[in-house]
């Protein structure tokens, strides 16, 4: 399962992709015109997918897939690049759903 | 060298550990901003004999088995939880999943879709009262493959199951939308 978001001001969506011959996948932004923007997350060993953005646009949580099947949830503080485990041993992305208040 | 390393090399070799440079949170979800969590876990991935769907609170807590089954999907008040249900996990007689419907205390468990090719949930509407999800999937590659006639019966199945869904939806309070993928 693949998963998308918006980014919160609704001008991009976030998703994940490997390029530029990387074994990873990272969590890039798209704007609706199809123009790409510069990679939020990235990791030199773990696949990033799933993502999905806090309504202020401080933390991205992501599934992060090593060698195992099995991946963790990962939080990623926007404005430090700051990791934290949420949870271990999951098989697809996290389902999130974010205080607004 | 030393039976204690081999064995943690072992085993993170096996779980694809991750670096140990990670924080673990100690804080709870809600210095997050985050009001609730889920996630699917099971045995043996994708050809285990169940995926079943945990509800986690805070960082510490035990995490809670709400379900069998994938792709949870939170209603906008963290109260309830649409999700999709296969049946026949490990067995050459798989059913593609429902879209299921329960509470996020694990009561009031509810099929709201019986559509041939399956269903899963999308996503609900920012008033909690409809649910997005798609439909037929296979049903839709068989129509392709099998030519007019597959696709005049997948229309008419889809029809069919489709208004089913509406009205068991209806009897939980919901309205059930479904978006055509192809033109006619």
């Amino acid at each position: 399962m693949i998963r998308l978001c918006w980014s919160p001001d609704g001008e991009s969506i976030l998703f994940s992709s490997r390029r530029e011959n990387k074994k990873q996948s990272e969590i890039f932004p798209v704007k609706l015109d199809g123009t790409a923007l510069q990679k939020v997350a990235t990791d030199k060993k773990l696949s990033l997918v799933g993502p999905s953005i806090s309504p202020d646009g401080r933390y991205l949580v992501v599934a992060a897939y090593g060698n195992a099947p099995e991946a963790s949830i990962l939080l990623i503080d926007l404005s430090n690049q700051n990791r934290t485990v949420l949870a271990h041993g999951i098989q697809a992305e996290p389902s999130i759903l974010w205080d607004k208040h | 060298m030393n039976k204690a390393i081999v064995l943690a090399l072992f085993i993170s070799g096996f779980t694809g550990a991750l670096p140990q440079t990670f924080a673990q949170s100690d804080d709870g979800f809600g210095a997050f901003g985050i009001k609730r969590l889920a996630y699917v876990t099971g045995p043996g991935g994708f050809f285990s004999s169940h995926e079943d769907l945990w509800i986690v609170d805070t960082p510490k807590s035990k995490p809670r088995r709400l379900a069998e089954g994938i792709v949870a999907v939170w209603s906008p008040d963290g109260q309830k939880i649409a999700y999709c249900a296969h049946e026949g996990w490990g067995t050459k007689h798989i059913v593609f999943g429902q879209v299921q419907l329960i509470n996020a205390d694990g009561s009031g468990h509810v099929q709201l879709t019986n559509i041939p090719g399956g269903a899963c949930p999308v996503d609900w509407s920012a008033d909690g009262k409809k649910i997005a999800s798609t439909a037929g999937a296979l049903i839709l590659g068989l129509g392709v493959a099998f030519g007019a006639y597959g696709v005049r019966t997948e229309v008419s199945w889809r029809s069919r199951s489709i208004a089913r869904a509406q009205n068991q939806a209806a009897q939980s309070g919901l309205q059930m939308v479904t978006a055509r993928t192809r033109k006619r």
